[in-house]
């Protein structure tokens, strides 16, 4: 129940970003505009071993009940966690209830490839931005309840590659499911243990780019002398981030030396997958008998 | 003498060495025209008819291969459609300097003037001060130049840095018009630029053989003073290596680069017929005929120009057909009759024949921006500010009711797409070749991206009349958002505050808040950004379709890429004060030359 609390949340949250479509401007010029700034969300769906069980069908039955209530027009994305990541369902138009669909038929019988999955979404984003619009806000929805298993920087490695997205302005939201995940914690956009909702809820309330005057914020004295001198990080044009001959940002080193250290070290490169599936397994069982980490944001 | 003092010395006889060394015949025009020495002892003289034959002027241009079709070539020829709608043979005449044509008009050997609009303006006040049956009457448009004609500057990027340039261009000729309203969009005043004029548009074999030189190209070639030529486009592209940055070898000039060509500009060189007001009043049944005869040879050229752009799908017969008929064309405009792909091309892509529905547009259109009225005004503003003439006087056009005078209403025909994909426009703008020729700003509320065209009348109605003249051009609209909030956030990060305190909507009350993260700030900005810039091309279709009552047919839209810049380019980096954010909070249109990306009608290779 807690799951489902969880991403009705997210819903309220994701539906305050929508934009504010006036049911009498239908004209082409409209339409033509909507497509161009709407909201892509791309959901990578953990159904590794971990989740086999009465876990996978409660988180089944409340994604889908959560899916069902997102607008119809926002484009969805399906990526699970068969091999290193798999694009099951690209973005495009009316994806929604084939994302149910293929979300009802999922086992749980995989390894945890987060970096996998995170690069294909990073691939698939980086190709829509180039080939059919810069300006869609695009969200990464990382359902997850373990570690990564496929890459060897481990826990690392997902942070790094959710920083390096968020560098790309794409928004990353980590749901950690049964207490675990919250190694992205003040690494995603926002994260939430899936069984907060009033944390949720705050984590993601509405942003405007602008505010009306000053009276809309507490703005001090100190604040606006702070301002005046104040060198933010250059933001360059989306589009630019959409041309071809951009490098993809994933690449650039990110700095982590603000973010909390995962909790698991990274396996070692040419450990046998046999050893790191007992690993994984041992690793689950322990976890059970530790309470999980409660964190404010 | 001191060592600084030799060296002004030596630069200056260098320099005016150099000044005398350029061999360039600058023409000093008259001021105004009609006190031209030409015309001083002028005396009007009636048309002469007397030999059963009408002579009419042609000049160097694609276009008037239809009047040579019509005629089936320069010599009178009584078995001619043209010779037979007028029943009186016609004996054509090429005559590009455009002081003979005036005088063998006001003499009577001819009752024509054939130039563009601007030429035609030039004259109208000599002329009817002469004699009022000597006022000429437009009567027919030919053609606009889409690309044959074009300007080419060195060490320039953009218009506006011509102000205290020299410019040189053909006195008389076209390229008048072409400077005068490139320079005043610009937002260049007749005086802060210097014009120098020469005889020829290109090098004429006629010239006189005095050593000097008579041409803009080799003008800029050969003087050093020089920053800017207006020229035919093979000249321009010769003089910058085709078309990128001269390097001064090999007839280039180092630093020139072309600043844009009637492919941009795509509705500035009208190409019209005019008559003398006494020959049209007495004649009036054969004036129309001429009209009609070359209205209907128009549209056999469209037709066939037509058939050439189905590229691959096109009807072999009817291109050799089209090839046949080319063929004295290119021997008499291109003095080489193998040179018949490259008249085609000439005719189909460097000029656009208007035909039946363009005459009617540019006539008879209201409130057309480009069309006759708007551009002789323009152009006739010039030439008072100038001295050229002393009193604007308009140019009459001969008033035909093209619905029902030269047969059955045209239907209009979609406007064509520049581009099929938003993509691709996107990719054009972009280009390395693009370059900015003009800009305006639409200020925006804050979070508002809405735009109503009856709140900028004026700023729509200017729109409207670039978007049309620089038809050839991509329209980029950038939209902005101000970046104080985002400022604020990182400022506040760094600080290492993790909250802020906003006023709930519609209340005097503050609620705490985490602070948003970079790109959710950026994605909004983004959005926003867009949505201001889309903002204007909604409320430009909604000008066209509401106050110009054009359909969704007749608007090309294809040519406006919406850029959402969100906040990469705040006109005030650190805003502090609502003036500053509000500075922040716009949408600019900009025009953008990408002549190297617009798609053209077809190329030399389908004509293979």
């Amino acid at each position: 129940m807690n799951v489902k609390h969880f991403l009705r949340a997210l819903f309220v949250a994701l539906f305050l970003f929508a934009p504010a479509v006036d049911a009498q401007e239908t004209d082409a010029l409209t339409r033509e505009r909507d497509e161009q700034t709407g909201t892509a969300i791309t959901i990578l769906f953990d159904n590794s071993g971990s989740m086999r069980g009465d876990k996978l069908k409660q988180a089944k039955n409340a994604f889908r009940s959560w899916l069902q209530t997102v607008p119809a027009d926002y484009k969805f994305s399906l990526i699970t966690f068969e091999e290193n990541g798999r694009l099951t369902i690209p973005l495009g138009e009316r994806t929604r209830d084939l994302v149910a669909q293929r979300v009802a038929k999922l086992e749980a019988r995989t390894s945890t490839p987060i970096c996998g999955a995170l690069r294909i979404a990073r691939e698939q984003i980086e190709k829509r931005r180039r080939e059919v619009t810069p300006y869609e806000r695009h969200v990464v929805v990382v359902f997850t309840d373990g570690q990564e298993t496929g890459d060897p920087r481990g826990a690392r490695g997902v942070q790094e590659d959710i920083a390096a997205l968020r560098k790309q302005t794409v928004e990353v939201v980590g749901v950690g499911f049964h207490g675990q995940g919250d190694y992205m914690n003040g690494v995603a956009t926002r994260f939430a243990l899936a069984n907060n909702e009033q944390e949720l809820k705050q984590g993601l309330a509405k942003v405007d780019a602008e505010i009306g005057g000053v009276d809309d914020l507490v703005v001090t004295e100190a604040d606006l002398a702070a301002l005046a001198s104040f060198n933010a990080p250059a933001v360059p044009p989306i589009s630019a981030a959409a041309a071809p001959e951009a490098e993809p940002a994933v690449t650039t080193p990110v700095d982590l030396s603000t973010v909390p250290e995962p909790a698991q070290t990274a396996p070692k490169k040419g450990i046998p997958f046999g050893w790191i599936f007992t690993a994984i397994i041992v690793w689950l069982v322990l976890r059970s008998f530790t309470k999980p980490k409660k964190k404010k944001r | 003498m001191t060592k600084s003092a030799l060296l002004s010395l030596l630069v200056f006889i260098g320099s005016a060495a150099l000044s005398v060394a350029a061999p360039v015949d600058y023409l000093e025009p008259a001021k105004p025209y009609k006190s031209a020495a030409f015309l001083k002892d002028a005396k009007a003289q009636p048309v002469d008819l007397s030999r059963g034959t009408l002579r009419v002027p042609l000049i160097t241009w694609a276009a008037d291969g239809v009047t040579v079709s019509a005629n089936g070539g320069l010599a009178a020829n009584p078995n001619s459609a043209l010779a037979r709608a007028l029943k009186m043979p016609v004996q054509l005449e090429v005559v590009d300097d455009f002081d003979e044509q005036v005088k063998n008009y006001i003499s009577g050997k001819t009752p024509f003037l054939r130039g563009t609009v601007g030429m035609i303006a030039l004259a109208a006040e000599a002329l009817t001060s002469l004699d009022r049956g000597l006022e000429p009457v437009v009567i027919v448009q030919l053609s606009w130049s889409t690309g044959a004609d074009g300007f080419v500057a060195k060490d320039i990027k953009t218009l506006a840095e011509l102000q205290g340039k020299t410019i040189v261009l053909q006195q008389n000729g076209p390229h008048v018009d072409l400077v005068q309203v490139l320079l005043q969009d610009a937002g260049l005043k007749p005086g802060e630029v210097n014009l120098k004029f020469v005889r020829d548009i290109t090098v004429n074999p006629k010239a006189p053989k005095d050593g000097k030189f008579h041409d803009p190209a080799n003008a800029l070639r050969n003087d050093p003073s020089l920053t800017a030529a207006a020229c035919i486009s093979p000249d321009l592209l010769t003089l910058t290596a085709g078309g990128t940055v001269g390097t001064g070898a090999e007839d280039t000039v180092r630093g020139a680069r072309p600043i844009l060509t009637t492919r941009t500009a795509s509705r500035v060189i009208s190409d019209v017929y005019a008559v003398r007001r006494d020959f049209f009043e007495a004649q009036k049944p054969l004036v129309q005929a001429f009209v009609a005869a070359h209205l209907a040879e128009q549209k056999r050229f469209q037709d066939f120009l037509a058939n050439v752009e189905k590229k691959a799908q096109a009807d072999a017969g009817k291109v050799a057909e089209f090839k046949k008929l080319a063929k004295p064309l290119a021997g008499i405009f291109l003095q080489d009759e193998a040179a018949v792909n490259d008249y085609i091309l000439w005719a189909g892509v460097d000029s656009e024949i208007v035909g039946l529905a363009g005459n009617t547009e540019f006539f008879t259109t209201p409130n057309n921006p480009v069309g006759f009225d708007a551009t002789q005004s323009r152009v006739l503003a010039y030439y008072e500010q100038t001295g050229l003439v002393t009193k604007a006087q308009k140019v009459t056009f001969a008033g035909w009711s093209f619905g029902t005078d030269f047969g059955p209403v045209v239907k209009v025909e979609p406007e064509k797409r520049s581009f099929a994909t938003a993509a691709e426009v996107r990719r054009a703008a972009d280009s390395k070749d693009a370059s900015k020729l003009f800009s305006y700003t639409f200020k925006f509320p804050a979070k508002m991206a809405e735009i109503r065209w009856q709140d900028y009348r004026e700023v729509f109605d200017t729109m409207h009349e670039k978007v049309t003249r620089y038809g050839g051009a991509v329209v980029q609209l950038r939209g902005h958002a101000d970046n104080f909030f985002y400022n604020f956030v990182q400022m506040k990060r760094a600080k290492g505050e993790a909250s802020y305190q906003r006023r709930i909507e519609g209340s005097s009350q503050f609620e705490t808040l985490s602070l948003p993260t970079a790109e959710e700030v950026a994605n909004s900005a983004n959005k926003l950004s867009y949505s201001r810039g889309f903002a204007v091309k909604q409320a430009y279709a909604q000008y066209l379709r509401e106050n110009l009552g054009k359909t969704q047919d007749e608007m090309d839209l294809s040519r406006f890429d919406v850029k959402g810049m969100g906040i990469a380019d705040p006109i005030v980096k650190s805003p502090t004060t609502p003036e500053q954010r509000e500075a922040n909070m716009r949408g600019e249109m900009v025009i953008i030359a990408v002549e190297a990306e617009v798609p053209v009608s077809f190329g030399a290779d389908d004509l293979k």
